[in-house]
Parts: C-alpha cells; sequence; structure tokens
C-alpha cells in the first residue's frame, strides 16, 4: 500500500509543518502531516432507481504541505470525479459511498471532510480547499463584476463585517500577483475578459483566502499554447509564493512532469500507478502509464513512433473481473483476467513518494526512455 | 487631411459640405444614427402607427355601422319602424357613416397628433379619453394586483421546483398549473359563477359582482378599499389561478438551467452563503429571459379580459371594449386598442432598459451611443 507513508508520526509532523516556511520545503524530511489524506474513497452515480455506477473504487493518496500531485488518465478515467469528491462538490446524482477524506488545516487539527455539515463545508470551502475549474469561461457569474464577486467570496468568509478597503487591498494584491492589472480587471465583467485573463483571475479569486490547498481541473485545456505557457509558469511561481500544495488534473502528462512532484495514474475509476514525477516518467511500471507516456509527441524524434492506445476505456457500469486494463493490454494473461491487482510496492521512497502499481506483470513493462516535454 | 477624409462615413456626412465640417457633421449624424434610445422611439412611434392605421380600417370592416346596428336595435328591441328609427338615429347621432374614409382617417390622425382619441358615437358628449380614464383604473387595479401575485407566486414557485426537483411541490404545481394553464380565463370564470355560486352556493355572486357596492363612493378609506377588494375578489382569483403555473414552469425551467451553469458550481466550491448564491447567482440569471415575457403581459393589465369582466359584471376595459365593439363605436374600439398598444410597445421599452440594467452584456450593445 503506498500510503503506508511516514506520515504516522502526527506529533512531530504538525510542529515541523507549523514552522516550515512556505517556499522549498517540499523536499523536507517527510515527517510533516498530510494536508490531504484520500483513503479507499469511494464515489458512486445513480443512475436509476436502484441501479449505481462505480466511479471511484477504493482512490487512496496523501498530499503533503508544498508538494504537487498530477492526477493523469484518459477522458471518463474519474479525474474530474475525484476533484468534485474532495471539495465534495459532486452534483446530485453522485455520492461518496465510502473511505475518508481528512483534511489537516494550519492548525494541525484533522478534520473529515466527508463527516462536514453543510455550514462547515461551506465555511471551510476556499478558506482552507479551493479548486479552479474546467473552463474558466463560465466560472464567473456573467451579471457581476469580478470585482463584485471577489468581495462576495471575501465577505462570506469573514468572521464580521469586512471593510471596503480591506477587500479591494486584498483582491488587487492576488490580481496582481497573477499578473493582472487590479484596477482594470476588478471593474470588468467577465464577457469584458480574454479566456487566459478569466483563468488567471480564477487562480486569483482561489488564491483570495490563502487556502492550503488548490485542486485544478485541467486549467489549461481551453487556452491557446502560448496562454497555457503562462498560465503554467504562472502556478508555478505561485506555489512558491503562496505554498499551498496542489492536485493537478490533467490528460497533459507533459504539464504533468512539469508542476507535479508526484503523479497518480488513474483507469476506470482506481489508482493503477503512483510515484514520483521522475519515477513514473522514466520507468512506469503499469502498461496503462507506459502506453499514456507513449502517446505524448516527443520533443525529439519520429512523429510516426506517436501510439495510441487502441480501444476505449470500459464503461464502468460493466467492468471485467480482473484488471480493468486487460482488454487493451498485450500483456494481459488469464491470471489478470480473473481477479483485480493490488496496487504493489516497487521501490521505497521517503515522503509517499514511493512507486507502486497496480499490474502483476510490472517487471515485464519496458518502457523505451524519452525526452518529452512542452513545445 | 485627406486620410481623414477618406475615413469619415459617406452616407451620414452627405448633406454637409466642405471638409472641416463634414466631420463633425458625420459624428453628429453618426450619434443620432447610432443612439438606442432614439432608435428606439422611433421604432416604437412606427409601430404605433401602422397598429392605429391597422385597427381604423379593420373596425370598419366590422359587418354594419354604428348607425345600423342602433336601427336595427331599436327595430328588435322597441318594435320601431325603420323610418322611425332612422330619424331617431338622426338626431341622437353625430356621426355620418358617409363620410369618406380617408376623410375619416385623416380627422383620426390629426386628432391623435393632438392627443384627442374622438368622441365616443354611441354617448354623444363623452370623450374617449374621459371613458377610458372612467373604466381604466378598475382594470388596472384588478389585472395588476392580480399579476403581481400570479408572478411573485409562480416565480418563487419555480425556484422552489428547480431547487427540489422531483419533489412533492414539483410534480403537483406541474400538474395542476398545467391543468389551470389549459384552462381558459373566460371558462373558470363561468365556472366559478356555476359551481361555486349557482350549484354550490358557498358564492355570494349577485354581491360580489360589479366594482363595488352601490353607495360605495370612491375615497381613500377603509370601507372603499375593503369594498372594492371584496368585488375583485373574482375576476383575481380568475386570473392568478389561470397564470400562476404558467409564471411557476417558466420559472422552473430557467432557474434549472441555470443551477446547471459552472459559474453557480464555483459559487458553491467558493463558499458562499446559500442565500447570495440564489438571489445573486442564481435568482438573478434564471430572471433575465422572463422579463420580456412580464413585459408582455401589460398589454393585459390595461386591455383587461373581455370575458372575465363581462361575466363578473366587472366594469373595466374589457367591458368597454366589448360594448363599443357591440354597438360599433369606432373611436371607442380604437381608443382602447391603442391604449393597450401603446402600453404594450412602453412596456417593452422598459424591458429593455431594465434588461440592459441586469445584464451587462446587453449594456455593451449600445456602448457606441455614449
Amino acid at each position: 500500500m503506498p500510503t503506508t507513508s511516514p506520515s504516522s508520526t502526527p506529533a512531530d509532523g504538525t510542529g515541523a509543518d507549523g514552522t516550515s516556511s512556505a517556499a522549498g520545503s517540499r523536499a523536507a524530511d517527510g515527517t510533516s502531516t498530510p494536508v490531504l489524506s484520500v483513503k479507499d474513497l469511494e464515489v458512486a452515480y445513480r443512475t436509476g432507481k436502484d441501479s449505481r455506477v462505480r466511479a471511484l473504487r477504493g482512490v487512496s493518496f496523501d498530499l503533503h504541505p508544498h508538494s504537487s500531485l498530477a492526477l493523469v488518465g484518459e477522458s471518463g478515467c474519474g479525474k474530474t470525479t475525484l476533484g468534485l469528491a474532495l471539495l465534495r462538490l459532486l452534483p446530485a446524482l453522485g455520492e461518496i459511498t465510502g473511505g475518508s477524506i481528512t483534511f489537516t488545516g494550519d492548525d494541525g487539527r484533522a478534520r473529515e471532510v466527508t463527516d462536514m455539515t453543510a455550514s462547515q463545508l461551506r465555511r471551510w470551502r476556499w478558506s482552507e480547499a479551493a479548486m479552479v475549474f474546467q473552463g474558466a469561461q463560465n466560472a464567473f457569474n456573467p451579471v457581476l463584476t469580478v470585482g463584485a464577486q471577489m468581495a462576495d467570496t471575501l465577505r462570506d468568509h469573514a468572521p464580521g463585517r469586512i471593510r471596503r478597503k480591506e477587500i479591494l487591498e486584498r483582491s488587487a494584491e492576488v490580481l496582481r500577483s497573477v499578473r493582472l492589472e487590479p484596477r482594470r480587471v476588478l471593474g470588468s465583467y467577465p464577457h469584458e475578459l480574454s479566456g487566459g485573463m478569466k483563468q488567471r483571475a480564477l487562480i486569483a479569486t482561489g488564491l483570495l483566502m490563502r487556502p492550503r490547498l488548490l485542486v485544478l481541473d485541467e486549467p489549461t485545456t481551453a487556452l491557446d499554447i502560448l496562454t497555457q505557457r503562462t498560465v503554467i509558469d504562472l502556478l508555478a511561481e505561485l506555489r512558491e509564493e503562496f505554498g499551498f500544495a496542489m492536485i493537478f488534473i490533467s490528460h497533459d502528462l507533459a504539464l504533468a512532469a512539469e508542476l507535479a512532484d508526484r503523479v497518480v495514474t488513474m483507469y476506470a475509476g482506481t489508482v493503477v500507478e503512483t510515484g514520483s514525477t521522475a519515477d513514473i516518467f522514466s520507468s512506469p511500471r503499469h502498461p496503462y502509464t507506459s502506453k499514456l507516456i507513449n502517446a505524448v509527441p516527443p520533443v525529439r524524434g519520429d512523429l510516426a513512433e506517436l501510439a495510441s492506445i487502441p480501444g476505449a476505456p470500459p464503461s464502468l457500469a460493466t467492468l471485467p473481473p480482473g484488471c480493468a486494463f486487460a482488454p487493451r493490454c498485450e500483456l494481459a494473461t488469464d491470471e489478470c483476467r480473473t481477479a483485480e491487482p493490488p496496487l504493489i510496492p516497487l521501490t521505497e521512497r521517503p515522503r509517499d513518494m514511493t512507486h507502486a502499481a497496480a499490474c502483476i506483470h510490472h517487471d515485464q513493462v519496458h518502457h523505451e526512455r524519452k525526452v518529452i516535454a512542452r513545445a | 487631411m485627406t486620410a481623414d477624409a477618406a475615413t469619415t462615413d459617406a452616407p451620414s456626412g452627405a448633406e454637409v459640405t466642405g471638409p472641416p465640417q463634414r466631420r463633425a457633421g458625420t459624428s453628429l449624424g453618426h450619434r443620432i444614427y447610432h443612439s438606442f434610445v432614439l432608435r428606439r422611439l422611433l421604432r416604437s412611434a412606427f409601430v404605433i402607427w401602422v397598429v392605429a392605421t391597422g385597427v381604423f380600417l379593420m373596425v370598419r370592416l366590422l359587418p354594419g355601422n354604428p348607425v345600423d346596428v342602433y336601427i336595427n336595435q331599436q327595430i328588435a328591441l322597441y318594435g320601431k319602424s325603420y323610418e322611425q328609427a332612422a330619424a331617431e338615429a338622426q338626431n341622437y347621432f353625430r356621426f355620418d357613416p358617409a363620410t369618406p374614409m380617408w376623410r375619416q382617417y385623416i380627422d383620426y390622425l390629426v386628432g391623435l397628433l393632438h392627443g384627442d382619441m374622438g368622441t365616443s358615437i354611441t354617448t354623444p358628449g363623452v370623450t374617449v379619453t374621459e371613458k377610458i380614464a372612467h373604466y381604466l383604473p378598475w382594470t388596472l387595479y384588478s389585472v395588476g394586483l392580480a399579476l403581481i401575485i400570479s408572478i411573485s407566486i409562480g416565480l418563487l414557485l419555480g425556484m422552489i421546483m428547480a431547487y427540489r426537483r422531483g419533489g412533492i411541490i414539483d410534480h403537483a404545481v406541474s400538474i395542476i398549473g398545467s391543468g389551470f394553464h389549459a384552462i381558459p380565463n373566460y371558462l373558470l370564470a363561468i365556472l366559478i359563477v356555476v359551481v361555486g355560486a349557482v350549484q354550490l352556493g358557498i358564492i355570494d355572486y349577485t354581491r360580489m359582482r360589479g366594482n363595488h357596492s352601490p353607495g360605495v363612493s370612491p375615497e381613500l378609506s377603509f370601507r372603499f378599499l375593503s369594498d372594492i377588494g371584496y368585488h375583485a375578489t373574482l375576476p383575481m382569483i380568475t386570473y392568478i389561478l389561470t397564470t400562476v403555473g404558467t409564471w411557476a414552469l417558466i420559472m422552473k425551467a430557467s432557474t434549472t438551467q441555470v443551477l446547471g451553469e459552472d459559474y453557480v458550481t464555483v459559487a458553491r466550491a467558493r463558499g458562499l452563503k446559500d442565500a447570495r448564491i440564489q438571489t445573486n447567482y442564481v435568482g438573478r440569471n434564471a430572471l433575465l429571459p422572463l422579463i420580456a415575457q412580464i413585459a408582455t403581459q401589460a398589454g393585459f393589465i390595461v386591455g383587461g379580459a373581455i370575458f372575465v369582466e363581462q361575466t363578473f359584471s366587472y366594469e373595466g376595459v374589457g367591458l368597454l371594449l366589448f360594448e363599443s365593439i357591440n354597438t360599433r363605436d369606432y373611436p371607442m374600439i380604437q381608443g382602447v386598442l391603442l391604449v393597450v398598444t401603446i402600453t404594450v410597445v412602453l412596456a417593452n421599452l422598459c424591458a429593455d432598459l431594465v434588461n440592459a440594467a441586469l445584464d451587462p452584456r446587453i449594456r455593451l450593445g449600445e456602448g457606441g451611443a455614449a
């Protein structure tokens, strides 16, 4: 189990964490309490009166302060569901059916997100865990100015009344840190901003309360390549400046390679491989991860090497009995089709960086090392 | 200079000569041409003229004319001879059906430009304006109040239905609301009278009919206000029941759509208070598409419901229109329909302005005017 991280020493963990500075502590000793600890999380969507589809099946991972984690996988593998479930924002038909999400705040107090009441949840959201959504184009209310929406956020989280001056100062500060001009953006309506500006304004809104955790769901998908670049550079900088832990949901592996310390590969609602970014990209141990990496255009070399993965992810309603990836896998044997393999720890590393893969043939996954990076 | 002249717009600047003035003339012409409000006003005036003309012509297409109708009535009701009735009509009416149509039309338009809608044919000496001013307050009161109640309840129900889709309120209002929506208001009025008053006897129809009880005069007193409230109850119940379900269903659809928008999920993620999300984020956006629909109801407020007012003997504009059509009182019909037209046009103008105030995306469209 990869989640048996050295985090089981909460006493000194809290102490170390409380005093750690914002920047550069992520390569730390491995004694800190995770900001977020997800254990055996199960999410199901109701599809009919008595029928359900299991969208997440036993997802576990830890996220340490100031670290960043990339959730990668094809469309429909449960990445976004996981992101929404973390903030308890699942649509009406979705439901957390098992497992736990434990959040540890700055005060070192661990809280169970799945047990929070509506009002606890409301106060916890954004002040401690914020989320930047896929497609920022619609993330702002079209009839209110960006400034008014930032003010709403501050007002509803302030313990008492908050002065206009303070609202303006705090809004302007985060806007400046995403390199937007506060005077222009605060008075603008969402439709008056470009896509990239909206995305950055949304990130700025996310930073408004200085959360400990920032979940980013495909933050660059709707943007052109140059704007993407700007946003990625910005995120790396902001993480240094604000010191939040980051979960980065993306199907773009190059992006993951650049921004994340750790990668979690998801397939059919479950984690199939986890490990440090370096381990995953140099020697993936699950055939699915390996194929995902091969599907990214290389910087050097022949485009003909680009390999798509034949077939499509299985329907979550009718999962095969064994490994969910078996029907698309050339390494699959009869053993794969009978029982679903657990995550097998491969290389022990500190601070939850242990490389693990849910594949019984992990030693047969040969990966041709190649350089991938963003254009 | 040449570059400037080349970039100025030729068509609107054509009336001014000389390059320097031409530039100023263009911007002024442009400004008038592009003025949102001015263009809307001109268009409104055009619509009113078209409707006034159409009504003028169509009224005269009705079989018979005021004099004929009067003569036939006298013959049928009092058994007078044609000659006798015709002679009476001659004395009674100041209207000559033989006047050429174009003459009548010119007189009508000229009168309108002076704010004069003419004189009633069947009640000589009373102007159309006076008569409308006498009937209109009753319709404004009964229909206006009923609509305010109906829209408020409807929008509220619609929002509740959207938040609790599949709940009891949702199902009940959907079924009852669409049922009542399918019943025309005059039929419901008749049902109220037949079932409520005649068969069950729970409604004192003979006392409730009319605008107010005899002997009660308009004044600002509790007695008068409660009396007109009592008399307006039946028509108002009719209006509310037949429209409230529709408003609820429209609002439900609109709210449901807004609830699915990303910005609502983001607002929840931002930990905003529920009350704020429901008003500023959901309510305001759900209401936008409904404003135009609410504006179209303005015609109903001043036009009244002909058959409902007739059924309850409620002396409002609807009843006035009904009687005017029966007696072919041309200026009266024209007057009532003109008032309805002007109100609808003005209400739409207001709806545009309200929309612009609530939705910044529309405001942008007129930015060129400033």
